[in-house]
């Protein structure tokens, strides 16, 4: 492979890197700006956890009745358990017997719900230097300690979110190895493209509308690769910051992991908080008065705050020690400020100090890709550079299929068909797939896993939601390829305008099947018992579905290239 | 009730900013001035620039006012993307939209040779 | 088939070659600059976090470097070689530092 110059081998890895990995890069952006709003999603998709946010709720009342009364996960003890309890040593410890060893909880000022979680140790383990946990995940109603019943999947904190970042491949790990992967050539991509283009500024405002299919598309491509340059840029890398030390480049897990566990013992007695278990039994003092303690010593910071995560190590030992760190809702950097008392006498043991200038640094810019902050503004302005970024790989798109088109008629081969059919179902039939499942969640009923129709536990109200998610997303490719002979006669593939309508009709539908099933309209959630997690939803859906009729609108039914030009000639004449 | 003001002024600001940066280049006046009534004075690209980068800084300093600065550059960045994708959007399908912020440029013009134009 | 493997060949290859080698010399960087901050006293997350922060763009230029060159296998032999090298210098340290417990 050999380049007449830069410029061309710039050109070729940004056509071909962009042409398979932005398929990928479509789903993280456009799942990902979905993620921006994943709880208030949540409220829609749940519509029991309607209520307004609550701070994290007493832990000595509340939140220790709801750590007894849970038991481990039975799925993840029935694998776990075998691979780490040591046979040698006796039978395994029943999993209602399991000791727990670690508590957690955490809320953000958009969580009406609280999430907690427990790891328990295995008593008998093969190696007991190693972290052995089995875990309990719970999600409860913080007014109350009710848990909130797990067949009612968080459509957006755990399916939509996670898709950004491992598209739910969870097999060894391989969809964040994908996502990362496509990260870094996301960077690629916009490195060669600058160089490519070269004349950033005045692309930064140029669209012209009246030109050919193929001009606008790489008209909208610059202009929207170009103005929110630093949004995609920063992005890709932050994304790959986030998850180096535990996937892309583990070295403090690998190659360095005997330097990394000698940095812990000695922190362990610098900070004085122990690293192990003393193994002697103890009693837990007032979580709550360590809380108040906390508060108090970060409003002296002048930095006053509610508690953002809760956690307790140790737990039930002599050597517990609970960790409070604050709710970073008004910093760009996530939660931090940790203050760790000792869980027995209730005494502070260790303030985390101030970070240096790389550890701020790296926390600012994974926290501005995390987003703990409270401001809707930018909330909002990160789902438009989001959308902005998928406006970008989808018009790159259509701009190789319609430069690629014309030649492949010429030729008489079939190879823009299939690039042609990917690009409808990663552009229309991701928005078809997503608002099927929103219109699915209205739908289907809660009682669902109980059906006699159904017979099995497994096949809950949520597992039907991703089924019919997947589902949707092939039959939208299935139809892109059976439509798609007429992109190799240089046309335009039908499927574009037939999925078009579809997602106009079915957001629309979702709206309505929202207000049927739960009786919030947009009069109510806007004007007399506002709640706007519900009401932004609502008005995103019907602002979707107006777009999309209009864009079906748009769309000839018949397009054909040449007569296009000729239209173009006659006006610009 | 006050970071609300300095971020809806932040917006406007940033929006000027981007339609001037628009205007200092020559594609885009042609696009705007198609559309007006005779616009035969027109103010200098370069003075173009000077109020886009005014109006950018000032943008800036009202984000400054409304958020900590860690907040304040993010918010800066992301109404630098959007309003530069509305202003493109307004040149494509409304340029005549922008005819104000030539105008206003126009005033600051020597009176007199905008006189003598019109005779 | 066989125009499968020249495709292969003349563009697949090249371009997983460059992504390796670029992976690895960043890999050996950033043990590097871990172990070389720990080794001059500083705390290990801010190593780590220096590390990580660095790494990236060395990567991207990194890859940019060898597929642009335009004599590769030289490019793959430093980008390979050096990526080994540095791995196996933070290794040194790594085990001076545990020896002496000097961190």
């Amino acid at each position: 492979m050999e380049f007449r110059n830069t410029r061309q081998g710039m050109a070729w890895l940004h056509t071909w890197l962009g042409l398979i990995l932005g398929f990928v890069l479509m789903i993280c952006f456009f799942f990902g700006s979905l993620s921006v709003f994943d709880r208030e999603i949540d409220r829609w998709a749940i519509p029991d956890t309607r209520f307004e946010p609550q701070p994290m709720p007493s832990f000595d009342d509340l939140l220790i009745d709801v750590y007894e009364r849970t038991l481990p996960d039975q799925d993840e003890y029935d694998t776990l358990m075998p691979l780490y309890h040591d046979e040698a040593q006796g039978p395994a410890t029943p999993r209602e017997q399991l000791p727990a060893d670690e508590y957690w909880a955490y809320t953000t000022h958009r969580d009406p719900v609280l999430r907690m979680g427990i790891g328990y140790r295995v008593p008998q383990a093969k190696n007991p230097e190693e972290h052995n946990h089995i875990h309990a995940n719970m999600t409860i109603d913080p007014r109350t300690g009710a848990d909130i019943p797990d067949e009612q999947l968080k459509i957006g904190s755990d399916w939509f979110y996670p898709l950004h970042y491992s598209l739910n491949l969870q097999w060894k790990f391989i969809g964040y190895y994908i996502v990362g992967i496509a990260a870094f050539f996301m960077l690629v991509a916009l490195v060669s493209g600058i160089w490519i283009h070269r004349k950033i500024f005045k692309e930064f405002f140029t669209f012209r509308p009246d030109k050919r299919p193929q001009r606008k598309a790489l008209d909208m491509h610059n202009m929207t690769g170009v103005v929110a340059l630093p949004f995609h840029f920063f992005f890709a890398l932050t994304g790959l910051i986030i998850f180096a030390s535990f996937f892309y480049l583990p070295v403090t897990n690998t190659l360095l992991k005997p330097l990394h566990e000698l940095h812990e013992e000695i922190e362990a007695t610098t900070t004085g908080l122990p690293h192990q278990r003393a193994g002697v039994a103890a009693p837990m003092a007032s979580v709550d008065a360590m809380i108040v303690d906390a508060k108090k010593r970060w409003d002296d910071r002048g930095m006053a705050g509610e508690v953002g995560f809760l956690m307790i190590h140790h737990v039930g030992d002599a050597n517990s020690y609970v960790s409070i760190y604050r709710a970073g809702s008004d910093r760009v950097a996530l939660v931090g400020e940790g203050i760790h008392y000792s869980a027995v006498s209730g005494e502070m043991i260790y303030e985390d100090p101030e970070k240096s200038f790389a550890e701020n640094a790296g926390e600012f810019l994974t926290g501005l890709h995390l987003q703990h902050f409270e401001h809707w503004f930018l909330r909002w302005l990160y789902v438009a550079g989001g959308l902005l970024g998928c406006v970008c790989i989808a018009t790159g798109f259509i701009f190789i299929v319609e430069k690629r088109k014309q030649q492949h008629n010429k030729a008489g081969s079939q190879d823009s068909r299939i690039v042609d059919a990917f690009a409808v179902t990663v552009i229309t039939g991701m928005l078809l797939a997503t608002v099927s499942m929103l219109l699915a969640n209205r739908l289907l009923p809660i009682e669902l896993s109980n059906s006699e129709l159904i017979n099995s536990d497994l096949v809950n109200k949520g597992t039907w939601e991703k089924i019919i998610f997947c589902g949707v997303w092939a039959l939208s490719f299935l139809h892109a390829v059976w439509r798609s002979a007429p992109v190799a006669r240089a046309q335009s593939n039908p499927a574009w305008r037939e999925q078009a309508f579809a997602v106009g009709a079915v957001a629309a539908l979702a709206v309505i099947a929202n207000w049927l099933t739960t009786g919030d309209n947009l009069i109510k959630t806007l004007l007399l018992d506002p709640y706007m997690a519900v009401a932004g939803v609502d008005i995103s859906l019907l602002l979707l579905s107006g777009i999309c009729f209009w864009a079906a609108f748009q769309l000839p039914k018949k397009h054909s290239e040449n007569t296009e030009a000729t239209q173009c000639n006659q006006f610009s004449g | 009730m006050q970071s609300i003001f300095w971020l809806i002024l932040a917006t406007l600001l940033m929006f000027l900013s981007m339609g001037w940066f628009a205007l200092s280049l020559s594609a885009h006046q042609k696009q705007v001035n198609q559309s007006a009534i005779g616009h035969s004075q027109k103010p200098k690209p370069a003075q173009f620039k000077w109020v886009g980068w005014i109006a950018l800084l000032l943008s800036g300093f009202c984000c400054l006012q409304a958020d900590h600065p860690s907040m304040a550059v993010l918010v800066w960045l992301m109404l630098i993307a959007c309003s530069a994708f509305s202003i493109a959007m307004i040149l494509s399908f409304r340029p005549w939209w922008l005819r104000p912020l030539m105008s206003v440029l126009c005033m600051f013009e020597n009176p007199a040779n905008s006189d003598s134009n019109k005779g | 088939m066989t125009s499968l493997w020249i495709g292969f060949r003349e563009y697949v290859s090249p371009v997983i070659a460059t992504f390796v080698g670029g992976y690895l010399f960043t890999w050996g960087f950033t043990s590097l600059v871990i172990s070389v901050c720990v080794f001059s006293g500083f705390d290990f997350h801010t190593a780590e976090y220096t590390g990580f922060l660095l790494a990236f763009p060395v990567f991207l230029l990194t890859f940019f470097l060898i597929f642009l060159s335009s004599y590769r296998p030289a490019a793959y032999l430093v980008s390979y070689g050096g990526g080994t090298l540095m791995t196996l210098c933070s290794w040194w340290l790594q085990l001076l530092m545990i020896d002496t417990g000097g961190i």
